[in-house]
């Protein structure tokens, strides 16, 4: 009968009915900051950007802060509302570590989700960010936490480096709960998360690192993502084993900048008290102490507060030794009890001083160094800290030259010495006076001699000189070569050298046969070689 | 049990006439006066002027009123609950639904067209097809519903601005235009709809509007 | 022939425009449905004529204001039936492109037409006959409603298309006054009484005018 149709009509409506309306998906509640780009009804929920729901409604939060949405999801996303679940909205965003989302300037913004971890047990109330995790949950990776004491220039998606490369980013960051600690979550991809190890060390290398300690200034610059940035390196400081390979969730500390963290490598295992006599403005925690120019330990602690009685104007410096830089026999012996390494060592001279590192900044460091003219001191008890004796140092001791100088000079006879140049000065100017008239004197002298020159006898003196002259001359001459002096001689010399010539030949012939003196010379036929006659 | 069905069958079957009145009818286009006859199931009566129908006695009018005008009621819950059309475009999805579309013209200012498109296509049929069955369901019975008179005067005064099947070929006209645009689909809306035209005019076409009022004036008396 | 076909109004009697019930007109009201009883529609010619003039009136900015604004991606197009119409065809979309034509363009024009020949026809100035006559009413009667086609396509176009910078339509004047049109036609069709059509048809083919039948 015709009272089908409407049954079929109502068969059918109330199964479409049902079939909408039962066969929806789950309704999750995810409360946001804002409702920024957000349209009920029409925004849409992505995982992946694959869409798996709808946001159906959006309302204010009873406490007015906040915004409650209800997301309608497809039946089969059922299994994506899991606890740690994280919802972000997807907008344009230009930063200085990203660019994305660009393509919903056209269509609108969408939420996107990142379900939690299969494990994770059903929920459905979420609390979604504005800002998307930074890493994707499931990239495989390690998820460590690092604590600084200050945020520096570090945000979330600043690079995390090692040995230059780029390995993870920051992932979140966030105040410790006392504030007085900053925490970050860094995330180190999984090819490269062996490297990171017990031993490793986190610094900060953001920006540009600009160091003035006491060795000098440093200048350090990192890549330019990481000025822009901020980014932290990692890596293991020389000499120290590597250690195990670290669990996700692990702890670090990060250091300000590279030299923290080396110095970090540092050990202290043994503490000595110093107590100054002077300003110790200048020495900053953590610098350094050395001994002959070998960096043993480090300041811990410059306060009134480690001695126990007051009345004492000296400052208290606590430093802390590790002994693994020093040699290994004193090490040993000086951090065995009962030896009194320490003892001999004050008695032969060791001191603590405080020296100057740098003049510029005027930062100061401690020096521990044996100085044989030292004051007789020993080594003390203040509290529970060991004390060494300490001699002033650096400016102060240029200063106590200084006046060791003026005092020397203030010991000099000055007065007598003045005394004495002041009678020598007396002394030459009688000289002086005399010394003036026994010029006058060679000039009367002279001005005398001169009339006498000027005068007529002495102009007939030239001509008798000539004549005298003259006659000098003859003598040279019949000396001289054509002279006939030097012809006499000349003879003579001649008649002295026949002579000889005439003993020589003799001679020669005693030579040649000494008996020739007795039996003369041998003229028997024989040709004899004789030598050569008068060579001359 | 039985007795009740009888006497409701038999009521639905034939056609009463009023015992007051002697049966004349007039033709509503030439005005010739006609003397009324009993008619028997499926026959009609034509004006002997212009031929126009005067009447006619159809095969269980009214339970053909009834649950035609019955499904149409149900056919439109579900027409304003699922969309006519769905749109989408560059990812953004518009669903058009009969008050979205009033709306729209209500909220830029042609508050007049809004109104109308409201009248024509939801008051309309809703009065047309409820007011049938308020009227034709306790008919079957042969008793009359309170305000019967009034429901079923307003009903037919209401009936020319029924306007069901113009606003489906518009939904067809915007699909045409937009399918260049965007993917657009028909939604469960647009077929439900269909139901309501074709249910509320089986409903009307159902039984004579002279039947209707003859029962009607039986029943009351 | 008079006999063959006895008016009602002749015998003062007065079939109920809402029940289709037979009572004399001095009733006032019909006993069954309680509406009024007229021999004929009052004042029919003049009402329908003067509702034919204003919808002639608005017929003509209804074509030249545009109907609908579209704005994409910054392009604004103004769109009337016309031009909608044109753009169907050219997208060779040609099955709607004539439905619109017919609905928008052709069927009230027809209207105004025929609406005013009826009225001629009831006062008399055209013969033309009743076989012809009935026709064109059932015509205007029946068809005048689907010239709303291009309305309920304004609003549904209006609701749907809201893509932001993308996209949007917004209503235009032309609408507004195209509605008009197609209401004041339908309601000139429904104040006509086209009983009067064969009264005329009765003058003519009478000698003597009918008693008791009141004057329109």
């Amino acid at each position: 009968m015709v009272w089908f149709v409407p049954l079929v009509a109502l068969v059918l409506g109330a199964w479409l009915l049902y079939h909408n309306f039962a066969a929806q998906g789950p309704v999750a509640k995810v409360r946001f900051d804002t409702a920024d780009g957000v349209v009920a009804g029409k925004t849409e929920v992505r995982c992946r950007s694959v869409k798996v729901g709808v946001v159906k409604r959006v309302k204010l939060a009873e406490d007015l802060r906040s915004v409650l949405m209800h997301l309608e999801f497809d039946p089969d996303a059922e299994g994506l509302l899991r606890q740690g679940t994280f919802f972000w909205v997807v907008k344009p965003r230009l930063t200085a570590t990203e660019l994305s989302g660009v393509d919903t300037l056209i269509t609108g913004s969408y939420i996107e989700l990142d379900p939690g971890p299969s494990s994770a047990e059903k929920c459905f109330e979420f609390t979604g960010s504005e800002d998307p995790p930074a890493t994707n949950r499931n990239v495989p990776g390690l998820r460590l936490t690092l604590t600084a004491d200050e945020a520096g220039f570090l945000s979330v998606g600043s690079p995390m480096y090692y040995r230059g490369f780029e390995v993870g980013r920051i992932e979140a960051r966030t105040l410790g709960a006392d504030g007085k600690k900053v925490s970050y979550r860094a995330f180190v991809r999984k090819e490269y998360s062996q490297v990171v190890t017990e031993n490793t060390r986190f610094w900060n290398t953001s920006g540009v690192d600009i160091s003035a300690g006491s060795e000098g200034f440093k200048v350090r610059t990192p890549s330019f993502q990481a000025m822009v940035s901020g980014g932290v390196s990692f890596g293991i400081t020389e000499g120290e084993e590597p250690g195990k390979v670290v669990p996700d969730e692990t702890n670090f500390t990060l250091y300000p900048d590279q030299d923290a963290a080396l110095r970090a490598t540092f050990r202290p295992n043994m503490r000595f008290l110093l107590l100054f006599d002077q300003s110790v403005r200048g020495l900053a925690e953590k610098a350094t102490v050395e001994f002959r120019g070998i960096t043993i330990g480090r300041v811990a602690k410059v306060s009134f507060n480690l001695v126990p009685t007051g009345g004492d104007s000296r400052i208290p410096v606590l430093i802390e030794l590790d002994t693994t830089k020093m040699r290994p026999e004193a090490a040993s012996k000086l951090q065995d009890p009962d030896s009194d390494f320490v003892k001999t060592a004050v008695n032969h001279g060791l001191r603590a001083a405080l020296k100057t590192g740098n003049l510029l900044t005027g930062s100061m460091y401690v020096d521990l160094d044996y100085y044989p003219e030292a004051q007789t001191a020993e080594i003390g008890k203040s509290g529970e800290f060991t004390t060494l004796p300490t001699v002033s140092s650096g400016f102060v001791q240029l200063e106590a030259k200084l006046t060791a100088i003026l005092d020397k000079i203030q010991a000099l006879p000055i007065d007598k010495t003045m005394g004495d140049f002041a009678s020598a000065a007396r002394e030459a100017k009688t000289t002086i006076a005399e010394s003036r008239k026994t010029l006058r004197e060679i000039e009367d002298t002279a001005a005398a001699a001169r009339t006498v020159i000027d005068g007529p006898g002495f102009r007939g003196l030239p001509d008798d000189l000539h004549r005298t002259l003259d006659k000098l001359q003859n003598l040279a001459a019949s000396v001289g070569p054509d002279g006939a002096i030097q012809g006499d001689l000349l003879r003579t010399l001649d008649e002295l050298r026949a002579s000889l010539r005439a003993i020589k030949s003799a001679t020669t012939t005693i030579d040649e046969k000494p008996n020739s003196l007795l039996f003369g010379r041998d003229s028997t036929g024989n040709p004899k070689p004789k030598a050569p006659r008068g060579e001359h | 049990m039985n007795r009740i069905l009888a006497r409701t069958l038999n009521a639905a079957m034939s056609w009463p006439k009023p015992q007051v009145h002697r049966g004349q009818s007039v033709c509503h286009f030439c005005d010739t006066l006609h003397e009324g006859c009993h008619l028997n199931e499926g026959m009609a009566a034509r004006c002997a002027r212009c031929g126009a129908l005067l009447y006619e006695n159809q095969a269980g009018s009214l339970v053909r009123a009834s649950a035609f005008s019955l499904t149409a009621l149900l056919l439109m819950v579900l027409v304003h609950i699922f969309p006519f059309l769905t749109m989408d475009a560059a990812t953004l999805r518009r669903e058009l639904t009969l008050f979205g579309a009033a709306g729209a013209l209500m909220k830029d200012g042609y508050q007049l067209l809004g109104t109308s498109i409201i009248l024509f296509t939801f008051v309309a049929p809703l009065m047309l097809a409820g007011g049938m069955l308020y009227v034709c369901l306790p008919l079957m019975s042969g008793r009359a519903a309170p305000g019967a008179v009034f429901v079923a005067k307003l009903m037919y005064r209401i009936e020319p601005w029924n306007m069901v099947e113009v606003f489906l070929l518009g939904v067809l006209v915007s699909l045409m235009k937009l399918a260049k645009v965007a993917d657009v689909h028909f939604d469960l809306g647009f077929w439900a709809f269909t139901g309501v035209m074709l249910c509320t005019a089986a409903a009307v076409s159902g039984i004579h509007r002279d039947e209707l009022w003859d029962r009607l004036e039986v029943a009351r008396s | 022939m008079k006999t063959r076909f006895p008016k009602a109004a002749a015998h003062g009697l007065a079939g109920c425009h809402t029940c289709g019930k037979v009572s004399p007109v001095s009733l006032g009201r019909c006993p069954r449905c309680g509406s009024r009883l007229h021999l004929r529609n009052p004042h029919s010619i003049q009402t329908t004529l003067a509702l034919v003039v204003a919808a002639t009136v608005l017929y003509i900015p209804s074509h030249l204001l545009p109907i609908m604004t579209v704005t994409e991606l910054g392009d604004v197009t103004h769109n009337t039936i016309i031009s909608g119409m044109l753009w169907f065809w050219r997208s060779e979309a040609y099955p709607i492109a004539i439905v619109i034509f017919t609905a928008s363009i052709l069927i009230p024009l027809l209207k105004i037409v025929a609406l005013c020949w009826l009225c001629a026809a009831a006062s008399g100035l055209v013969h033309p006959s009743p076989k012809a006559l009935g026709r064109i009413y059932w015509f205007t009667e029946l068809l005048g409603r689907w010239s709303m086609v291009d309305i309920f396509v304004v609003g549904i176009l209006v609701s749907i298309v809201r893509l932001g910078n993308y996209m949007t339509v917004i209503p235009g004047p032309g609408a507004l006054a195209f509605a008009g049109v197609v209401l004041l036609t339908m309601f000139a069709a429904m104040s006509f009484d086209p009983r009067l059509l064969w009264d005329q048809l009765d003058e003519l083919s009478s000698t003597e005018p009918p008693t008791n039948t009141p004057k329109p």
